[in-house]
């Protein structure tokens, strides 16, 4: 029971990161066929494809970020590992569920309309910025998880 | 399969897409007087490439379409059931070629599942259990019934049903999607244009019951029935049906029926221009170039033959692009 707290929150961390991660590399890899198929008969779109293949790919790094708040919060960074009471833990678990869970959810449908945008292009080239935008929308739910899950993590107090 | 597995398929064909003749081409080849232009025309549109006769470009362009296909597909088993008439009318063909000891490859349609080879060879040694499924059964079954009744078309009709029959069957596997539909609009109208030439030709009650497999939309003991009165009963009943468009333009000509249906599917798969995942992307890119090849071998024919080009335009198929 000693350890619950740090427990909770490595475990908030490995969500944050996994989550989001898996989310991202689904999003990533769902443009990435559809980009194969568009650079199969048109190799000269790979930099419009590239754009759009990195836009699901944020969520990742949201809850990379948000992980390593929690390491540096709890002191694991720095080896030196702060005492943590149960309740401290699963504040900070709690607070990196926001960008764990929109994370995941929002680099699927991000890699979704990505992938249709990538279609959007095949035909319509100068389309670009509409598709982008149309992506890019979908990042906002994961902007503000990600806000959540920061402001939360900044304010548990943890020794 | 996830309807997602289709991304790399569709982004792929939506790229071909954008190189399909649209109608101002269409309409730039309808106003050229010589089948050198014509050529000089595709070649430019990259339609042609290299030196080869228009028949071979026509005949390149349905292997191309095909190989992009089986490339690009998750699953290839998927393709099956765009080559099922191709695949009965090619059992047809080695079945009579074989009682009639003509060279079935002449004969042969493509694209096919089948291999053309292997099926000459399991039909010239009677061995109808090499073919896949239901088709060697039918095969058999067709064979048989052309060596008893020394009658082609009562031979043929069992192969015809049997692809109606595979047709209903898809379809009722696929209600929800749009190669569903499609395969459900195909069933009903091959039986109605079986039913109406029954009639025209007053085919007995036994040769229509054979001939006339299940229909999705319609019900086949009412076509049956009508069938059996005659052309106009048959044609009254039809009126009152969701075909009743296409049993108008029966009576302007076959040609026009041919050209009715060829539209009704690329009707039905028109919105799958805005999915970008799924099957029906596939089905539609492979009717659209399907229609496409057609409309380019309806415009050289009557340009080296010196055809009148408003038949000609009346003849040809809806523009998917």
């Amino acid at each position: 029971m000693d350890n619950l707290g740090i427990f909770l929150a490595i475990m908030g961390a490995a969500f944050a990161a996994g989550f989001a991660g898996v989310g991202s590399a689904r999003g990533v890899g769902l443009v990435g066929e559809a980009g194969a198929g568009l650079l199969t008969e048109k190799p000269e779109m790979f930099g419009r494809v590239l754009i759009l293949q990195i836009l699901p790919g944020t969520q990742g790094l949201y809850g990379f970020l948000i992980a390593l708040m929690v390491f540096i919060k709890t002191g694991l960074l720095s080896g030196s590992v702060a005492p943590m009471t149960w309740s401290q833990g699963l504040a900070l678990f709690a607070a990196s569920m926001p960008i764990a869970l929109v994370g995941y959810f929002s680099a699927l449908y991000q890699g979704r309309v990505s992938a249709s945008s990538v279609s959007l292009i095949a035909k319509q080239p100068e389309q670009l910025t509409k598709g982008m935008t149309m992506a890019a929308l979908v990042e906002t739910y994961a902007v503000l998880a990600l806000l959540v899950s920061f402001i939360a993590v900044n304010n548990v107090t943890v020794g | 399969m996830k309807q997602t597995d289709y991304a790399y398929c569709v982004a792929r064909l939506r790229a071909r897409e954008s190189t399909m003749l649209r109608q101002a081409d269409y309409d730039r080849l309808l106003s050229l007087k010589t089948l050198q232009d014509c050529v000089s025309f595709l070649r430019e549109k990259k339609w042609i490439e290299g030196e080869c006769s228009p028949g071979e470009c026509i005949a390149y362009q349905s292997r191309a379409l095909w190989q992009v296909l089986q490339e690009s597909v998750p699953d290839r088993k998927e393709l099956d059931i765009l080559c099922l008439i191709n695949d009965y009318f090619n059992i047809k063909a080695a079945v009579k070629c074989h009682l009639t000891g003509c060279d079935a490859s002449a004969y042969y349609v493509y694209p096919t599942t089948l291999d053309t080879q292997a099926l000459t060879k399991s039909v010239n040694s009677h061995e109808f259990f090499r073919l896949p499924g239901a088709m060697g059964e039918r095969a058999a079954e067709s064979y048989q019934r052309a060596c008893v009744t020394e009658n082609g078309q009562s031979a043929d009709i069992i192969l015809d049903a049997a692809a109606v029959k595979a047709l209903h069957d898809y379809a009722g596997q696929r209600k929800k999607g749009l190669d569903g539909e499609v395969c459900a609009f195909l069933c009903d109208t091959a039986n109605i244009k079986i039913a109406l030439r029954c009639a025209k030709t007053n085919k007995k009650s036994d040769f229509i019951e054979t001939a006339i497999s299940d229909c999705v939309r319609l019900r086949r003991e009412e076509l049956i029935s009508h069938c059996l009165e005659g052309q106009e009963a048959l044609m009254e009943y039809l009126l009152t049906t969701p075909y009743s468009q296409g049993a108008e333009q029966y009576q302007i000509s076959g040609a026009a029926y041919d050209k009715w249906c060829d539209d009704g599917v690329i009707d039905i798969l028109s919105s799958a221009k805005y999915s970008s995942f799924g099957f029906a992307p596939v089905c539609a890119y492979y009717y659209a170039k399907m229609n496409e090849i057609r409309n380019v071998r309806i415009i050289l024919t009557a340009v080296e033959s010196g055809a009148d080009m408003t038949a000609v335009r009346e003849r040809m198929r809806s523009v998917y692009v």
